[in-house]
C-alpha cells in the first residue's frame, strides 16, 4: 500500500458524523433499470412457471427430501434461493441470477418494482409450492442449555467457562402470547474460554456456535483450532467469498457432534489481513423433508387475509391503524411457522401504518399456504 | 423503520434485520460500492458481502450510527476488492489516489501511527466549512465526480476542482505542521 492509499484508506474513518451529514443526494433512477430487472425477473418467473406447472426441470430428480441452504448469510434471500434446495445436483445455471435485487424480492428492486409487475403478481400465479418439516434453526436456546454447550467446547480446550453474558430478546417484539416464553429464551450467550471467545446464538442461528479466536497467537491458529476440534480434513475446497475465505469441514461422529447434539458443518472464515477469525458451526446441513406441495394464495387473496386480520407483523395492531390503498406486496419468503418446525411459504406486504412510531410502513406476514391446510386460528401452524 | 429497531432486530437475531437493512440503507451502500468499482455487478457483490459481515458483527457490536457503520464496511470491502483488481480498476477511485499524492507531506521521521492520522484528518475536516467539508468527504469518502459533486453544489466543475486543490493544499500544510508522517 502506498502513501495515497493509506491516506485514502484513513480517510475511510473519519467520524461518523461527517459521513452521515455529507451522503450525496440519490441519483435519479432511469427506467431502462426497471426494465432490465423486469426482464431478470420475468427470466426467473419463467422458470417458475415451468416448474409450478408440474413439470420438473432437466437437472432435478424425484423430489422428496431436500437440502435448502440455510445459512445465515443466505437469511434475506427470498423464494428462489431456496428453490435451489429442490436439486439435489448442482445448482442451476441461472440461479445465479435469483438473486432479490434482480426478481424485486428485497433492497431496491423490491420497492421500486411495482406491485403488477411483481413476480408474485396473479398473472405470473405459482399454483403449489413444497413445504418443509424438520426445521431447527429457528429456535430459541435456553441460556443453560448454551452455556452447558460452551462448558463442554471451553472443556475441549482446557479452559475455564468466564465472562458469561446473555442477551434476552425483547419480549415487546413478540406477539403478547409468546412473551412469557420468549422471557425465558435468549437471543445468545457469550462467553470466554481462556483467549477465546464462545458465543452460542438463539433465535434464527438455531444454536449456532461461533468461536472466535486471536488471529495469531498460538495455539490459537486456526489449524490449531481445527485439530483440537477434530476436523483435521477439510472436505469442501477453500475457496473466497468476496474477501472471505471460507473452509468447509464436515461434522463427525466425535464428541463434539455429542455436544453439539446435531449433525453439523463447519465454516471457517477468515477476514483478509487476519482482522479476526472465527469457526461457526452450523447445524445447517440437516435434511429437511419435503412434506409436500401445498395450494397456494395469490397475492390478492394474500392480501384479503391480511385485512381480515390472518397476518403476523413486529407490532401489534398494525392493520387498525393502516392504510388499505397503500398494502403493497414486497415478497414471497420461506419462513418458519409458530412453532417453528415447519418452513412455509409467507408473502410479506409493506402497510403505511400509524403504530407505534408516527407514519411508518411495517411489515406484515401472510401465511401463502392456503388456509384449509393450517389450524384454525393459529399462526401457520400446520394442520 | 428506524435504525435502532434495525438493529434491535440484529440483536434478536432476526432475519429481517437483513432486509431492513437493505431496503433503507441498500441504495447508500450500493452507491458506495459503485463509486469505487464502478461496476454493479461487483458493487451488488460488495453490498451482499456487506450484509454478512455486518450480521457477523451485530451482535456483539452494537453500531452508534448504523449509516455510517455500513458505510464503513462497503467502502473498506470495495477497496479491497478495488486493489485486487488488476484490470478494469475504477478510473474515479485511480484519479482520487494521485490527488492525495499531493496531500503526502515530505517525509521528515518515523510515519504516524493509524489513531494519530485518523484523529489529524477528523480535526481538518472539522475546521473546514461545511461546503468545503461536503466536497472533500463526497470526492475522497464517496469517491463521487466532480461533476456529481458539481451538479449537487450547483457550481461549476472548474469551481470543484479549484477548491479541491486548495483543500488538499491546505491538507498537506496541516498535517506538516502537525508532524504527521504517512
Amino acid at each position: 500500500m502506498n502513501k495515497a492509499e493509506r491516506l485514502f484508506e484513513k480517510i475511510g474513518e473519519i467520524d461518523d458524523a461527517a459521513i452521515v451529514e455529507n451522503i450525496p443526494k440519490k441519483k435519479r433512477r432511469l427506467p431502462v433499470l426497471l426494465t432490465v430487472g423486469g426482464a431478470c425477473a420475468a427470466a426467473v418467473l419463467t422458470l417458475i412457471l415451468y416448474r409450478s406447472s408440474g413439470q420438473l426441470f432437466p437437472w432435478e430428480g424425484e423430489i422428496k427430501t431436500v437440502q435448502p441452504f440455510l445459512s445465515s448469510s443466505d437469511l434475506p434471500y427470498g423464494l428462489y434461493e431456496r428453490l435451489k434446495g429442490l436439486s439435489q445436483e448442482e445448482p442451476p445455471m441461472l440461479t445465479a441470477e435469483l438473486s432479490p435485487y434482480n426478481a424485486g424480492m428485497g433492497g431496491d428492486g423490491g420497492t421500486t418494482i411495482p406491485e403488477s409487475s411483481g413476480p408474485w403478481n396473479e398473472k405470473f400465479e405459482i399454483e403449489k409450492l413444497p413445504v418443509f418439516y424438520g426445521n431447527k434453526r429457528y429456535q430459541m436456546i435456553k441460556p443453560e442449555d448454551a452455556v452447558q454447550k460452551m462448558r463442554k467446547i471451553a472443556d475441549i480446550f482446557g479452559e475455564e467457562l468466564t465472562d458469561i453474558e446473555y442477551d434476552e430478546p425483547n419480549p415487546e417484539y413478540f406477539p403478547p402470547e409468546d412473551r412469557e416464553w420468549v422471557s425465558e429464551r435468549c437471543s445468545y450467550v457469550s462467553a470466554k474460554a481462556g483467549a477465546i471467545k464462545l458465543t452460542v446464538y438463539g433465535h434464527g442461528c438455531g444454536g449456532e456456535i461461533r468461536i472466535d479466536f486471536p488471529a495469531e497467537d498460538e495455539p490459537y491458529s486456526r489449524d490449531e483450532i481445527a485439530k483440537l476440534l477434530k476436523f483435521e480434513n477439510p472436505v469442501c475446497e477453500e475457496h473466497d467469498i468476496g474477501f472471505t475465505y471460507h473452509v468447509v469441514y464436515e461434522g463427525s461422529d466425535d464428541a463434539l457432534a455429542a455436544i453439539l447434539n446435531y449433525s453439523f458443518r463447519c465454516f471457517d472464515y477468515r477476514y483478509e489481513k487476519d482482522e479476526y477469525n472465527f469457526l461457526m458451526l452450523t447445524d445447517n446441513v440437516a435434511t429437511l423433508d419435503c412434506v409436500g406441495m401445498y395450494p397456494i394464495l395469490s397475492a390478492e387473496e394474500a392480501k384479503n387475509e391480511l385485512f381480515e386480520g390472518n397476518y403476523s407483523a413486529m407490532y401489534p395492531d398494525v392493520i387498525e391503524n393502516g392504510e388499505k390503498s397503500t398494502a403493497v406486496c414486497t415478497g414471497l419468503f420461506y419462513r418458519p411457522n409458530a412453532d417453528g418446525e415447519y418452513l412455509l411459504p409467507f408473502y410479506s406486504f409493506s402497510v403505511k401504518t400509524d403504530r407505534n412510531y408516527g407514519e411508518s410502513f411495517a411489515a406484515c406476514l401472510v401465511c401463502a399456504v392456503s388456509p384449509q391446510y393450517l389450524a384454525a386460528d393459529s399462526d401457520a401452524l400446520f394442520n | 423503520m428506524e435504525d435502532e429497531q434495525i438493529i434491535e432486530l440484529y440483536f434478536s437475531r432476526s432475519e429481517d434485520a437483513v432486509l431492513q437493512t437493505s431496503k433503507k440503507h441498500g441504495s447508500m451502500c450500493r452507491r458506495v460500492a459503485y463509486n469505487i468499482l464502478r461496476n454493479s455487478e461487483d458493487s451488488e457483490e460488495c453490498v451482499n458481502d456487506t450484509w454478512l459481515k455486518a450480521w457477523k458483527s451485530i451482535p456483539p457490536v452494537r453500531p452508534n450510527c448504523l449509516a455510517a457503520f455500513l458505510a464503513k464496511i462497503t467502502r473498506n470491502l470495495a477497496l479491497n476488492r478495488w486493489r485486487n483488481r488488476e484490470k478494469n480498476r475504477g478510473i474515479q477511485t485511480t484519479l482520487c489516489l494521485e490527488e492525495l499524492s499531493e496531500c503526502i507531506p515530505d517525509a521528515h521521521g518515523e510515519i504516524s501511527e493509524d489513531l494519530a492520522l485518523t484523529d489529524a484528518i477528523n480535526r481538518f475536516l472539522a475546521a473546514l466549512k461545511p461546503d468545503a467539508r461536503k466536497i472533500f468527504v463526497q470526492r475522497y469518502w464517496y469517491v463521487c465526480t466532480v461533476k456529481e459533486i458539481a451538479r449537487e453544489l450547483s457550481i461549476s466543475e472548474g469551481a470543484v476542482k479549484m477548491r479541491l486543490s486548495r483543500i488538499r493544499g491546505e491538507l498537506k500544510q496541516f498535517f506538516e505542521k502537525e508532524g504527521i508522517e504517512i
